[in-house]
């Protein structure tokens, strides 16, 4: 068992280049934008508007001193909070799927409605363009990634990568575009062929 | 999948006329296509076909991962740790899941006697030998609470694997707040049940212990109305190692933005009014019906935010809520929960006892201290109001004679804690500060740096380090010099950035005497004197090194880049070292 997790500190030593730093903190923010989700659904149930984005705040609030971190190390956190949040989102999907397949595991009628209504998910092609984007494009594809999966701002997603804000602003214009037609039309030759 | 050249260049000319024409008004848009696409037929079509999804697409990608959070979130797991044995107990099943970890329902193993227990494993950081340790030293004070209305905590320990537990009485109740919505209890009568609540926290606090976690989730109202506090006391248990607590107050912070104090939150040591605040939240919805901040409450950071900008409605004119209870709420009573939940933890009620008393005093109909009424009046009339005069003046003398008893102790009381905490709420309004700062809130951030600089005076007379409050101090008067130019008001930022310079050249850190001296550049500058500025600048920048970060020096990061961009500006023009 680890000692007293200090995140803060790692999120410090990560930012100074320790690549150790970086694995010690993933499963924790994993575990807890988790915990997070699952609170919030379970306080308002009906809640449709929830956000990743605002789990990814209150992960940050709750996990780290804040009074210690300069804003790049938040910046870091919450670009390495939008990775976590999207592999989180993935392999929930994919667990479930794991799940109808296996064995011994019953699933009611309407369950397996569910699963069936929701295959391929919506998120699945989201998250397979944007790997196709990455291919074409990478820092597009990041700067979805931190504004969508991070709710980072414009300004914040400048500072990490460099650029300026203007520029931040024009491509997430243009990859939003690009894949909500990839999204889009993926939906529809689907519901072509079948 | 490499790329070739000629893929690169599509995709950038796509770009570049699809930018381009996205900000056109419609009718503009066909005239620039066809020019810029100039015969290229594929060219047009990709760009057409981008401007069309363009519209719906940022809501349309926000609710495809919106969606897949929920799910994610609703999807149930099974649980391995149903059956595991804890000690002389064994869990039965989940009861609920908290910050701290998962409740279970648990039954006493080692006898016939059939003892049911509720089993709290914990989710944390901590290391189980340390978490017994720690345990073993607290269970002493924990177990001197000795109160109706508190629930025991039975036992604690480890599992084999490892983690830390609690085991606690098991209470069968409601939540207050549900508990009061769904009998549809009376004003009165919730004044009743959070006078209760007040009393008991008020006796832990007198046994030296604080809650730490209080929301109506951990206030249980049982079918015979017995009200009972559980998890009295375990944040302190989880709490990162003091002697490593005092380098880093990291580690697992276990709170509910909802209704953790704003110092809590800012991560500073808690206090009882930390304890009193969080009452004043629950007392705010018990009376109401109604979170004061019910819009953000599934987004704490945004609460968080608002909860610092400016205090709610008092509670008869919240927004929202049910009316028939605001419509009898008294200005008295607007003013007990209002001071309890004040946001400045001096200004609160110091211990929970004196809000137990307020609130008594207030359903007897008799005045209570924050009432702005005089005394007298007041008491006269409650005399006129009871015909049985006698009796009545006894009472209400012996009242007012308590009363001042609680104001002689509130004094002492005050000063006490008052003196130990100045330095960290100075600390807690200056991270107020700079998150008001970041978030554009220039009034709201004037306002927490003043108050950080009136903690600091108020640490220093309490005979607080001095040479430990110049930091500080440098970094909340750069922030009102900041906040005073960012509200047009040069003459004051001239005053606090004079004072900034000359604190942070004390404290012999770069990064706050480059801080200061951009902000008293700053002002002159807004003053109208370039030169003075120039100079200010100029020093700054020469202060400078490679890699020298500013966020934490200055009031805000939009700040720290201006400033930085200031001496990039200059950078050419300075001599090499």
């Amino acid at each position: 068992m680890a000692g007293p997790t200090d995140i803060t500190g790692l999120l410090l030593k990560w930012s100074q280049g320790d690549k150790d730093a970086l694995a010690q903190l993933t499963p924790i923010l994993y575990d807890e934008l988790r915990r997070v989700a699952g609170r919030v659904v379970r306080h308002e149930p009906a809640n449709l508007t929830l956000q990743p984005t605002d789990l990814v705040h209150e992960a940050f609030i709750r996990l780290t001193d804040q009074t210690r971190l300069t804003s790049k190390d938040r910046a870091h956190f919450l670009a390495l909070a939008a990775r976590a949040m999207r592999q989180i989102l993935i392999d929930h999907w994919r667990r479930r799927r794991a799940a109808k397949r296996g064995g011994g595991i019953k699933i009611s009628l309407e369950e397996g409605r569910d699963v069936a209504a929701a295959d391929p998910p919506e998120i699945i092609a989201l998250d397979d363009a944007l790997r196709a984007l990455e291919k074409i494009d990478p820092r597009k594809a990041k700067v979805i990634e931190l504004r969508y999966f991070g709710g980072m701002t414009a300004a914040e997603i400048a500072d990490i990568l460099g650029i300026s804000t203007a520029t931040v602003g024009r491509e997430i214009r243009f990859a939003q575009a690009w894949l909500y037609r990839e999204l889009k039309g993926e939906r529809e030759d689907g519901g072509a062929k079948r | 999948m490499a790329q070739s050249v000629e893929d690169r260049q599509w995709w950038r000319r796509v770009e570049e006329v699809f930018t381009r024409a996205v900000d056109l008004p419609e009718n503009e848009r066909d005239t620039y296509l066809a020019e810029a696409c100039a015969g290229d037929a594929t060219l047009r079509a990709e760009v057409e076909s981008l401007l069309a999804h363009e519209a719906a697409s940022q809501e349309g990608l926000g609710r495809v991962v919106a969606e897949a959070a929920a799910s994610c979130a609703s999807q149930a797991e099974p649980n391995p740790d149903i059956g595991l044995r804890v000690g002389r107990f064994q869990i039965v099943r989940e009861l609920a899941r908290g910050g701290m970890g998962v409740v279970y329902l648990g039954v006493r193993t080692d006898s016939d006697y059939a003892q049911v227990v509720a089993i709290k494993l914990i989710r944390s950081g901590l290391r189980s030998d340390r978490f017994v340790r720690r345990f073993r030293a607290e269970r002493r004070f924990l177990a001197s609470l000795h109160h109706p209305n508190i629930a025991m905590i039975l036992d604690g320990g480890s599992t084999p694997d490892g983690r830390p537990y609690i085991v606690l009485e098991y209470i069968e109740g409601e939540p207050i707040t549900v508990y009061c919505r769904e009998r549809k209890l009376d004003l009165a009568a919730r004044v009743h049940l959070m006078e209760t609540v007040a009393k008991a926290v008020g006796y832990a606090h007198r046994h030296r212990v604080l809650h730490r976690d209080l929301k109506p989730e951990n206030i249980l109202v049982t079918r015979e109305e017995v009200v009972k506090l559980v998890d009295f006391g375990i944040a302190k248990l989880l709490e990162p190692d003091s002697e490593r607590a005092q380098q880093t107050t990291s580690s697992f912070r276990f709170l509910t933005p909802a209704y953790a104090s704003p110092e809590q939150i800012a991560g500073t040591p808690v206090s009882p009014p930390s304890d009193v605040y969080s009452l004043g939240i629950i007392l705010y919805e018990v009376l109401t019906g109604r979170h004061p901040w019910e819009e953000f409450r599934s987004t704490p950071y945004k609460l968080f935010v608002e909860a610092n900008r400016k205090p709610p409605p008092p509670p008869s004119r919240a927004p929202g809520g049910d009316p028939e209870l605001k419509r009898r709420i008294d200005s008295d009573l607007d003013k007990i929960v209002m001071k309890a939940m004040a946001r400045d933890p001096a200004e609160r009620y110091a211990t929970a006892g004196e809000l137990a008393a307020d609130l008594e005093r207030w359903r007897l109909q008799l005045p209570v201290s924050v009432s702005d009424r005089r005394l007298f009046s007041r008491l006269a009339r409650t005399l006129k109001r009871n015909p049985v005069a006698s009796g009545a003046v006894a009472t209400a003398l012996l009242l007012a004679a308590s009363l001042a008893g609680v104001l002689w102790r509130q004094g002492a009381l005050e000063r006490e804690w008052r003196a130990a905490t100045y330095p960290e709420l100075a600390r807690a309004r200056q991270f107020t500060g700079m998150q008001l700062a970041a978030a554009g809130d220039a009034a709201g951030a004037a306002e927490a740096f003043a108050d950080c600089l009136r903690y600091l005076d108020q640490a220093a007379q309490a005979g607080a380090d001095a040479s430990a409050l110049d930091a500080p101090r440098a970094r909340c008067s750069t922030g009102v010099s900041w906040a005073a130019v960012q509200r047009d008001r040069p003459a004051d930022a001239a005053a606090a950035s004079a004072q900034a310079v000359e604190v942070a050249r004390r404290t012999g850190r770069p990064d706050l005497l480059a801080a200061a001296l951009f902000a008293d550049g700053d002002a002159r500058s807004r003053q109208g004197d370039v030169a003075g500025a120039e100079e200010r600048y100029r020093e700054a920048c020469a202060i400078l090194t490679p890699g020298m970060d500013l966020s934490l020096a200055s009031p805000a990061p939009q700040a720290a880049q201006r400033w930085l961009g200031l001496c990039r500006d200059r950078g050419a023009a300075k001599p090499p070292p």
